[in-house]
């Protein structure tokens, strides 16, 4: 239960993309083959170990269209990383990463960590996006990127961890300023001095356990 | 007034006080100030004046001076002095409460108006507005950010959805909010508390984000602060705004969970030290821990996904939570009602849940000797003078104990027969069956619902309950708890206890022939269905009597495995036919799915009911009934071998039915698409509408009144006819302007309000889909009927031709005999029982049945010839017939014993199926509750009806609930006077009753005892100390929950066992804690010290 740190993440992109169905991958283990639409946003949560310490990823599945998207800006700040999804089999989701990539920069704090994912790629027979092309794009953006399936979990694990090894070494080169919350990053428990998460006498108070 | 008229002074200039300007006229030209100006001193002036006007002349400011407090807050928002009066005057304008000093007279407006409300819509309708607000927050300065926390309040509490959705889609909004919680300014953090208690009301958008925000940490640390469950209000608004992110909220549940806020919510359950116990909880405490307990009861709720629940109640478990409550059941000094709200989480913290359920077993209540919680709370549960919604709640608790529980349920039964390992002296199913005896009709259906929940799902338990024999002391003739329960049910006249025994008897029956088997031997139970099923008449609520009799008919036969001659498969469908009428069979079954209390009950598992009276169906119940509706249905229909067309009419009816209800669910769906798209049409015309009317009248207003002070009134009306004119004729191009509109391109203000339209109109579309789903499994449903239909039909054509073979034999066998009508005695024949039974009782039974002429009982060629009769309805064989079965019905009736339990001054009366003088009660017994029961009648407490008058009953005996009820240290009940007499199980002969195993046979003898001289009356403590300690009579002590916030209200399972034990006998025992020892051994006075409120 207990973590070393815990990172907020959000996944973004445009609606189909498969946001869901990789964060479901990631936590279940399991594949939804229906498109089930998000509204505003889901949460799902899952403990990963990175050198040895425990971290948790608290992770906020958002709504791909459009209406939805004043709400999810609201999720911006607060996140430590970003995964920014794109569909292989669908060019215009390709295109439209730069219009999602503006939106993040601008709501989001500058240390964010950005991973940009190419999913579906089990389906190579309908790919519309070549995969140099998202490499290109990455690399022009200062993103890390990766090809992924939900379905098959091809690098999905990899693609949480990675994103996850990138902020865990801007926490250890002293970028992020771990003790504002409104990074999206949080020191578990035990691992803070001045953590007031058990009130005093909590434990050794009169809990007489109905022996009264 | 004197800020008022010397803030005047400096904006207008001293001027001569003879005529005095109209308020109207006041706070225009000050508007005109505030926007004029060019010195920023006069404004503020201005703005000043302005403010303190807003509440007297509330309409003027608000008509004329919305548009001078928004030019303030762009133009001048870094002054903080200007922009708090504006801010504070908007919040004036804005509000949803009326002011006392508020001047209505020259205005078209009274109190109650909503004004607050018309205004936020005028100030709302900019949106930049809210967000111009919002970013007031970010400023520290005290004067600026508490008003404008406050203008915001204002705004949602007079239009809460609206400004949900700004505040939702302004950039940062709820994040500003959420900084609020950290001001250290107490005012301010507390403000925010309700505010963000406005926001997240019921808009999951807002809840996840303030979830995110980290609200949680936020609150936990506020609550850590105040002192956990010893805080104020403050930590209460903090609960209930947890409680509003993570109501419905199944994100932010799991978010809960995953962040490990649970084990944060542990320390509010530290709330009981030895002090408290003695002087009472205050009631911001009782507050503080009801909200908690919601909060709970939120995360593990029945309706949320099974495994959502299954998490946290693995994590409640593990933060030592569940330890926690379970405690609190068994502590003294708890307020009723908290203990009625903790005995529900309780209950819902273990439902389904194996791990947590055992635990909630292995709990002792800390009585002398130590009992079993559950067996503390049962007490309670069939103990008529506990509050009914304690009562409930421990039903509840039980059901969920034994909820997939099926270790659960083998137990409770294992205590109802006999086993060589020791048995406390009271157990769970013991309290049950005396619940079931009880004179208390209430406690009737408590402890059926609760022994039904035994059998649910449970093939073997139902096997092994039929092995359960109660018997009244040395009587001949045990009878199954089973036998016992059908006479119950016949000689009960209250609904609701009749019900209890259905849904106890369904539940039994469905899924297990051989209680079919045992049931159906039972003299009168079907004759008693019939009648109950073929009745016309009805009182209230007897429809559901009748319902569920027809329901246990249905039950009889399709779970039937004929091995009851007299009552196999198609005898039972033909007695269906001829004696109820296959109509109205399935007209009594409607009724029972129709009935309000079915839809109430099937929706949630726990027992939501008003009243008393309110208790007639079980939800586990409603749903078997579900389940089994449209099998039973079937299998009465399948082979109605009826040879006139009537059963097929009435297939073809119920075709017919379906279809057009088919096809008026099309309908009404389309219409309804239609009307839903029409409505949100017009709804955004009318709310046009009325923005504008608004406008044009607080203008009207305005004006009006000064032209009547300035030119008389006569002239004044045609001013205002004027006016109304001009208001016509501005409508009328406004119209036109939006006609325009609606051609023109949006804007981009525009587009976000149409984006936001766009994310309602998603979620109504969500919802929309969902009853489109529902709508296409009633389809399913539907579709499912009609094959099922269309099968009945080919069987019966099958049938019918085989039918009119046999008959044909049949007519020929008529020339020789004539068929003894008459119904054989059932004799067990060891052979058919030991059969074991088919693996798959449907499949088994749902092959329509070939008859072939030889198999036909004697009763189908009765039943097949008065078919040929049928025309004839006075024909002389089937009233012979009918005479037949109603002799036979008296006859086997007659015998039918009596028993009468009474419960509560603790003798139990099973009266007649001994004679009187056969046993010689104990030594320990006073004789009263031997002897005849009129000695009850004349105590105004809840006394023994006198037993029924069966023909040949012998004289009643009395039977002691001692068995049931063991000592009498109880702290819950009122067992107090009951005598410890043990249990005596004797194994029975297999000869009375036909049940397999008959080595297995357990028997209760029940021997009459009592201690008690004279019941006395409850009213009338029979020691004058005692009274005097006591604040109230039981009944009036116990407040129904959430309203028994006040001390005088405490209560608890100890004060009302320590209060009615003195009130039924002076030999009280407590040993349930110190304080009541030191009571029992020194009686006389300090008895009810410890429970005196100070
Ligand atoms: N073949 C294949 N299909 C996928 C993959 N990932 C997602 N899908 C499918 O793509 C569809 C959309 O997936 P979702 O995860 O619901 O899409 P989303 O991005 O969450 O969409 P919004 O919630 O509207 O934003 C579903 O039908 C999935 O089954 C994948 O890796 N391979
Ligand atoms: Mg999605």
């Amino acid at each position: 239960m207990s973590y070393a740190y815990l990172f907020k993440y959000i996944i973004i992109g445009d609606t189909g993309v498969g946001k869901s169905c990789l964060l479901l991958q990631f936590t279940d283990k399991r594949f939804q083959p229906i498109h089930d639409l998000t509204i505003g946003v889901e949460f799902g949560a899952r403990m990963i170990t990175i050198d040895g310490k425990q971290i948790k990823l608290q992770i906020w599945d958002t709504a791909g269209q459009e209406a939805f998207r004043s709400i999810t800006r609201s999720y911006y700040r607060g996140a430590a990383g970003a995964l920014l999804v794109y569909d292989i089999t669908r060019r215009e989701t390709f295109e439209h990463l730069t219009t999602w990539l503006e939106d993040a920069r601008q709501h989001s704090n500058s240390n964010m960590v950005i991973m940009l994912i190419g999913n579906k790629s089990d389906l190579e027979s309908r790919r519309d996006v070549k995969k140099e092309e998202g490499e290109t794009f990455a690399r022009e953006h200062n993103l890390i990127f990766m090809e992924t399936s939900a379905k098959t979990a091809a690098n999905v694990e990899e693609a949480f961890i990675n994103t996850a090894k990138e902020i865990y070494e801007k926490i250890q080169e002293g970028v992020f300023d771990i003790n504002n919350e409104a990074n999206g990053i949080k020191i578990g428990p035990q691992h803070s001095p001045t953590n007031p998460n058990l009130p005093p006498g909590s434990q050794g108070a009169n809990q007489s356990g109905g022996c009264c | 007034m004197n800020f008022f008229s010397s803030g005047l002074k400096s904006v207008l200039g001293t001027q001569e006080a003879a005529q005095q300007p109209s308020g109207a006229e006041t706070v225009e030209r000050l508007v005109e100030r505030v926007l004029s100006s060019t010195l920023l001193e006069d404004r503020r002036d201005a703005c000043r004046a302005l403010k303190s006007l807003s509440r007297k002349y509330r309409v003027e400011v608000g008509a004329h001076g919305m548009s001078a407090f928004t030019y303030v807050l762009q133009t001048d928002y870094a002054d903080c002095e200007i922009v708090g009066y504006a801010l504070d005057a908007l919040c004036n304008i804005t509000s949803d409460e009326d002011f006392d000093e508020e001047e209505w007279q020259d205005t078209n407006y009274k109190p109650g108006s909503n004004l607050g409300a018309q205004f936020t819509e005028i100030f709302i309708k900019q949106p930049d507005n809210v967000g111009l607000v919002l970013s007031f927050l970010e400023e520290y300065d005290f004067r600026v950010r508490w008003p404008a926390v406050k203008l915001l309040k204002s705004l949602l509490s007079s239009k809460p959805k609206e400004v949900q959705d700004i505040v939702l889609v302004s950039p940062m909004g709820v994040s500003k909010l959420m900084d609020l919680l950290s001001d250290s300014r107490e005012v301010i953090r507390n403000d925010a508390l309700l505010l963000l208690l406005q926001l997240t009301k019921g808009n999951a958008n807002i809840q996840k984000i303030v979830a995110f925000e980290n609200a949680f940490d936020r609150l936990f640390d506020v609550i850590n602060d105040e002192g956990y469950a010893d805080g104020d209000i403050v930590v209460e608004d903090c609960l209930l705004l947890m409680l509003n992110l993570l109501k419905n909220n199944v994100s932010n549940q799991n978010f809960f969970k995953e962040g490990s806020y649970i084990q944060r919510l542990a320390p509010m359950f530290n709330i009981l030290n030895d002090d408290e116990l003695d002087v009472g909880l205050t009631p911001q405490k009782v507050s503080n821990i009801n909200a908690v307990l919601q909060i709970i009861r939120t995360l593990v709720s029945p309706a949320n996904p099974g495994q959502a629940t299954a998490s946290c109640q693995k994590a409640l478990r593990a933060t030592g939570i569940v330890e926690k409550l379970c405690s609190i059941l068994m502590a003294g000094g708890v307020p009723v009602d908290v203990l009625t709200e903790t005995i529900i989480t309780v209950a819902e913290v273990i439902r389904g849940n194996l791990s947590n359920q055992e635990y909630f077993a292995s709990v002792m209540a800390p009585s002398n000797p130590p009992k079993e919680a559950i067996v503390v709370l049962l007490m309670s549960m069939v103990n008529e003078r506990q509050p009914f919604f304690l009562r409930c709640a421990v039903l509840y608790s039980f059901q969920c104990y034994l909820y997939r529980n099926e270790m659960g349920q083998t137990k409770l039964i294992q205590t109802l027969l006999p086993s060589t390992s020791e048995q406390p002296s009271v157990t769970a199913g013991q309290l049950l069956c005396g619940g079931l005896f009880s004179h208390d009709v209430l406690s009737h259906w408590l402890s059926s619902v609760a022994l039904s929940h035994a059998l649910i799902e449970n093939p073997a338990a139902k096997e092994s309950m039929l092995r359960v024999l109660l018997t009244p002391v040395s009587s001949h003739t045990p009878l199954s708890l089973l036998h016992h329960i059908t006479l119950l049910l016949q000689q009960s006249n209250k609904v609701q206890s009749k019900l209890g025994l259905l849904i106890l008897l369904a539940t039994w029956l469905s899924h297990c022939p051989p209680a079919i088997r045992h049931f159906l031997s039972i003299d009168t139970s079907i004759s008693y269905l019939t009648t109950q099923a073929g009745a016309t008449e009805h009182d209230d609520n007897e429809e559901l009597v009748q319902g569920l009799c027809a329901f246990i008919m249905g039950i009889c036969t399709h779970f039937n495995d004929d091995s009851v001659p007299s009552f196999s498969k198609e005898n039972l469908r033909q007695l269906i036919n001829k004696r109820v009428g296959l109509e109205v069979f399935l007209d009594k079954l409607n009724e029972v799915s129709r009935h309000e209390m079915y839809s109430r009950a099937v929706k949630h598992p726990n027992i939501r009911v008003n009243s008393p009276n309110d208790l007639l169906l079980d939800h586990e119940f409603c749903k078997l009934f579900k389940a089994l509706e449209g099998l039973v249905m079937k299998a009465v229909t399948v082979s109605a071998t009826d040879l006139t067309n009537g059963p097929s009419e009435n297939i073809e009816q119920y075709k017919n039915l379906i279809r057009e209800q088919d096809k008026r669910i099309t309908e009404l769906s389309m219409h309804y698409e239609a009307l839903h798209a029409q409505n949100v049409e017009q709804a955004a015309k009318i709310q046009e509408l009325t923005d504008q009317n608004l406008i044009l009248k607080a203008q009207l207003s305005t004006t009006s009144a000064a032209s009547q002070i300035n030119q008389g009134s006569p002239h004044g009306i045609n001013v205002v006819q004027e006016k109304d004119q001009t208001i016509a004729r501005l409508e009328e191009e406004l119209k036109n302007l939006r006609l325009h509109l609606e051609n023109r391109p949006l804007s981009a203000a525009e587009s976000q309000a149409v984006d936001s339209e766009v994310i309602y109109l998603k979620s109504q579309v969500q919802a929309l889909q969902q009853t489109e789903r529902e709508l296409m499994e009633l389809r399913k449903d539907q579709e499912d009927l009609l094959e099922l239909v269309a099968d009945q039909e080919r069987e019966i054509e099958l049938l019918k031709s085989q039918l009119r073979v046999n008959q044909e034999k049949e007519e020929d066998q008529r020339q020789e005999e004539i068929c003894p009508i008459k119904q054989e005695p059932f004799e067990p024949s060891p052979d058919r029982e030991e059969k074991p039974q088919p693996e798959n009782i449907s499949e088994a039974q749902d092959k329509p049945q070939m008859i072939s002429s030889d198999e036909v009982h004697p009763w189908l060629l009765l039943l097949s010839k008065e078919g040929d009769l049928a025309k004839d309805f006075e024909s002389p064989l089937q009233a012979e017939y009918q005479r037949d079965l109603k002799s036979h019905e008296s006859d086997s009736s007659s015998p039918a014993p009596t028993p009468e339990l009474k419960f509560d001054s603790s003798p139990v009366i099973l009266p007649p199926t001994t004679p009187l003088s056969t046993p010689t009660p104990p030594t320990q017994i006073s004789g009263s509750s031997r002897s005849t029961p009129n000695i009850f009648s004349p105590v105004p407490l809840p006394s023994p009806k006198p037993p029924s008058t069966g023909p040949p009953s012998p004289g009643p005996v009395t039977v002691p609930l001692s068995a049931l009820s063991g000592e009498s240290d109880a702290p819950v009940g009122d067992f107090s006077n009951i005598s410890n007499e043990p249990l005596e199980v004797t194994t029975l002969p297999t000869e009375p009753i036909a049940i397999p195993k008959s080595s297995a046979y357990s028997t209760y003898s029940w021997q009459a005892t009592s201690n008690a001289t004279e019941p006395v009356p409850l009213s009338q403590p029979n020691s004058s100390e005692n009274s005097a300690s006591i604040h109230s009579p039981p009944s009036s002590t116990i407040s129904p929950p959430r309203q028994a916030n006040n001390q005088e209200c405490r209560c608890s399972f100890r004060s009302v066992a320590l209060h009615q034990g003195l009130a039924d006998s002076p030999q009280v025992h407590l040993h349930c804690r110190p304080a009541a020892m030191k009571v029992s051994s020194n009686r006389k006075k300090p008895l009810l010290q410890p429970l005196s409120p100070r």
